[in-house]
């Protein structure tokens, strides 16, 4: 959807426009349930909706356009994140069938290889600490910028320019030949 | 490579190390990208909530969950694109809206309830304010209709006034018929001893006149009455109450003289 539409969403909503929630609903949720499903959120429709609720209980206080409304929307999923995995409703294992959607794949075949490529990018991703994790996520399931991606996180740009660094080094290593044995500590604790 | 890019997987696309296209690759893999176009959704809609598809439902129905609804940019979006939207519940929200309707339904019921007790206590009220009063006057007795010890209600304090009332009422007509029989019976005997004294009167008055006559008449009679009397004093006085019996001395004693005298003979 085009960031003008969601501009038209958002000022609808805002106005109170009881049709435009929907459309937001409808538009914005799968990517900000994949974040959180990614994030290692057992409840992740749950969640999606509590943050949708917050988001719409409290838009008129928001200013902005449409692709401020999606970086405000994706920083209330990463605090709603953080306080579902405290809570203890992260996953235990990656929920790789539960995050594929068949409408979108042509073919078995193209579904096979999806699903391997998912499941090695979770691979990658348990071998990252929680913050670079959360910051290449936000970058890009939730296709924020950098600026977007620190407001959502509460850190400084700088901070979060240093941890994706970080993050794509480790991985690049990793893809390169020179494996990087995980952590299985760290992996087990970041999939309870 | 530029990775401060907004567009972070485009940046891994373009760089000249491998490593960093097929990292690129994988991460284009990761749940909510793959398929993602500007014309189409990008992936599945999650569950609603309960809470989340209750105020889409509320949102859509027309009931602003919004405070703010008094704008006018708000009417001409909606009259610009009113479409239904599919939730991902949509089976399920009608049997959610259940628990409201019942509830706004007993919310109905207990104001009913309160409207009937506050009418009824209103009642009530009036009705105690009322019998205390009221005062009731029958004759000389003042009744006082004070308020029913027992919670029956206004209808018995009414019925208990009105008792006190026709007791009081029926009371008083008795003691005047009383007081009616008492005066009657008293001059009934008032006019009984009237008659014994003018019956006394009369009597003497015949007695009287009958004396006149004997002297005449029966002139020895008299003298040997003059024996009988000192003889039968009592009999005398008898007489005076007795008529009947003064006539049969009379004549027995008329008699007996005649008798005499020829016994003696």
């Amino acid at each position: 959807m085009w960031d003008e539409d969601i501009d038209l969403l958002v000022d609808a909503a805002r106005a109170g426009g009881g049709w435009a929630f929907g459309r937001l609903w409808e538009e914005l949720s799968p990517t900000v349930a994949a974040y959180l499903r990614s994030r290692g959120v057992r409840d992740a429709d749950d969640v999606t909706s509590e943050v949708f609720l917050a988001a719409f209980r409290g838009i008129e206080r928001f200013e902005g356009d449409g692709r401020a409304f999606r970086s405000w929307l994706f920083a209330i999923a990463h605090h709603k994140g953080v306080d579902a995995v405290r809570r203890g409703a992260s996953a235990r294992e990656v929920p790789v069938d539960s995050v594929s959607d068949g409408r979108m794949t042509a073919s078995a075949e193209e579904g096979a290889l999806k699903s391997l490529q998912r499941s090695e990018m979770f691979r990658l991703l348990s071998m990252l600490t929680v913050e670079q994790r959360d910051v290449l996520l936000l970058r890009i399931i939730g296709d924020l910028s950098l600026a977007e991606t620190a407001a959502a996180v509460g850190k400084p740009v700088g901070a979060v320019k240093q941890l994706q660094h970080r993050a794509l080094a480790r991985l690049r290593k990793e893809i390169s030949g020179d494996p990087i044995t995980p952590d299985p500590v760290k992996a087990i604790a970041w999939m309870r | 490579m530029n990775t401060n890019d907004d567009d972070l997987l485009a940046a891994l696309r373009r760089a000249e190390n491998p490593a960093d296209r097929r990292l690129a690759e994988l991460l284009a893999s990761a749940p909510g990208k793959e398929g993602r176009s500007p014309h189409g959704k990008e992936g599945r809609t999650p569950r609603a909530s309960d809470a989340l598809a209750a105020f889409l439902a509320a949102a859509i129905s027309g009931v602003s969950p919004l405070t703010d609804t008094d704008d006018q940019s708000v009417i001409a979006h909606d009259t610009y694109r009113l479409e239904p939207v599919l939730l991902a519940q949509t089976p399920t929200r009608s049997s959610q809206m259940k628990p409201v309707s019942a509830f706004s339904r007993v919310l109905k019921l207990s104001l009913l309830a309160k409207i009937v007790l506050g009418a009824t206590l209103a009642i009530g009220s009036v009705g105690a304010v009322a019998s205390t009063t009221v005062l009731g006057q029958t004759g000389d007795d003042i009744v006082i209709a004070s308020p029913a010890t027992d919670d029956d209600g206004a209808l018995e304090v009414d019925d208990e006034r009105e008792a006190h009332v026709a007791l009081a009422a029926d009371e008083a007509a008795a003691q005047v018929a009383a007081d009616a029989a008492r005066d009657a019976a008293r001059a009934a005997a008032k006019a009984a001893k009237a008659a014994a004294k003018k019956a006394a009167a009369e009597k003497r008055a015949a007695a009287a006149a009958a004396g006149t006559e004997t002297d005449t008449d029966d002139a020895d009679d008299q003298g040997e009455d003059g024996d009988d009397q000192g003889e039968d004093g009592d009999d005398q006085g008898e007489d005076e109450n007795d008529s009947d019996d003064g006539d049969e001395s009379d004549s027995d004693d008329a008699d007996e003289p005649d008798d005499e005298p020829e016994t003696d003979d």
